[in-house]
């Protein structure tokens, strides 16, 4: 939750904090010889085994460039990673952006469970449900326990009827 | 009024008057955690035709795509919140949005004709817009205020934060494993955040 609402905060004033960041570049991590199987040459597949053996494995795409280099793209939450693969010298090339606290916060924010391949991000997706599904629950105890209390239900129920009809206005002026 | 009783009412009154955004935010992250639940694998077109007229409007490499974008919309009769983009010299594409509703103007530059379709309404759309709308960067006063309330909401989620550890922290008897709970939450994020 606080992940949750300190990246709204950031998110909610992007065009302004985003005029004084820098832009991520990509800075080098490593650079190594990689001779991969020979039964790997679908660039799925080759990805996959790729971002194993660099015990990477997780959030990605790929694509194949013009001269042949296999470029995935790992999105971890921490940094990004752009992993290059050049089939012909048989080269791999990782580098990664340097960490920024905002746009952490937005990966964070951002994060579903959604395609997880691995079981951390199967996780991570178990954990979006139990938030969703605590914040109702959340809801449903505290006004259950909010009825209990009598010295505070009038002017609670004022301000939840309130909050609902601004919020119903939204929707209806939109 | 002491100290604890404010702070419950703190506690207390904004999650009542914020309630409608809480709950909504709750609801409409499922959609986004689990998208194939809410989307219409139908094979009828997302975007359905309107109209396609002549138009014209003076572009050049250095206009400002959102002051032309918010022209047209009013030319067209339209205005509100848009997002705008200009994929190549020849097309500028506006869509026009509110909470229900998808109206996308594609401009063709040098043919001199507009495009304008509405989205199907779908409830993955919906859902999804909703929970994502924020941002000051439209000139709408409606849509300044929604972000405002976003902004209101974060900050009414860290004054929960600290409210509720400050009354949980009165209550004894549970104290040592709501610590247990809170740090093992802390510990699972971290390890979560550095091996995603």
């Amino acid at each position: 939750m606080l992940a949750y609402a300190l990246s709204t905060l950031t998110m909610n004033h992007r065009e302004f904090l985003a005029s004084h960041l820098k832009a991520e570049s990509f800075q080098l991590e490593m650079k190594r010889p990689y001779k991969p199987d020979a039964h790997d040459q679908e660039p799925g597949a080759l990805a996959l085994r790729i971002l194993d053996d660099l015990n990477m494995k997780g959030e990605h795409q790929v694509r194949v460039r013009r001269d042949n280099r296999v470029v995935i793209m790992r999105y971890g939450l921490v940094f990004h990673r752009r992993i290059t693969f050049d089939r012909q010298d048989q080269i791999l090339l990782v580098e990664k952006t340097p960490f920024q606290l905002l746009a952490f916060l937005e990966r964070v924010h951002r994060r579903t469970g959604s395609g997880a391949i691995s079981p951390w991000e199967t996780l991570w997706g178990l954990i979006v449900d139990a938030v969703a599904v605590a914040i109702v629950v959340w809801f449903a105890t505290g006004f259950w326990m909010f009825l209990q209390i009598k010295s505070t239900r009038i002017a609670g129920l004022l301000l939840l009827l309130t909050g609902s009809l601004i919020f119903a206005g939204f929707l209806w002026l939109s | 009024m002491q100290l604890q009783t404010i702070i419950r009412r703190t506690h207390l009154y904004l999650a009542m008057f914020l309630a409608p955004w809480f709950v909504m935010y709750g609801l409409t992250s499922i959609a986004f955690n689990h998208p194939a639940l809410f989307t219409d694998n139908s094979s009828e077109p997302v975007w359905i035709f309107r109209a396609r007229e002549s138009y014209s409007f003076p572009i050049n490499e250095n206009s400002e795509l959102r002051e032309v974008a918010a022209a047209i919309l009013k030319d067209k009769n339209i205005e509100g919140s848009f997002h705008v983009q200009r994929p190549d010299r020849n097309t500028l594409i506006v869509t026009r949005f509110d909470f229900f509703h998808r109206t996308r103007l594609t401009f063709k530059i040098d043919q001199k004709t507009l495009l304008i379709e509405d989205r199907k309404v779908q409830l993955q759309n919906i859902l999804t817009g909703m929970h994502g709308r924020g941002g000051f960067q439209q000139d709408v006063w409606l849509h300044d205020l929604w972000a405002v309330f976003v902004d209101l909401v974060a900050v009414a989620i860290l004054v929960w934060i600290a409210t509720g550890i400050f009354l949980w922290l009165q209550i004894s008897s549970i104290r040592k494993w709501g610590g247990i709970v809170l740090v093992a939450g802390f510990l699972t994020f971290l390890v979560l955040v550095i091996t995603l």
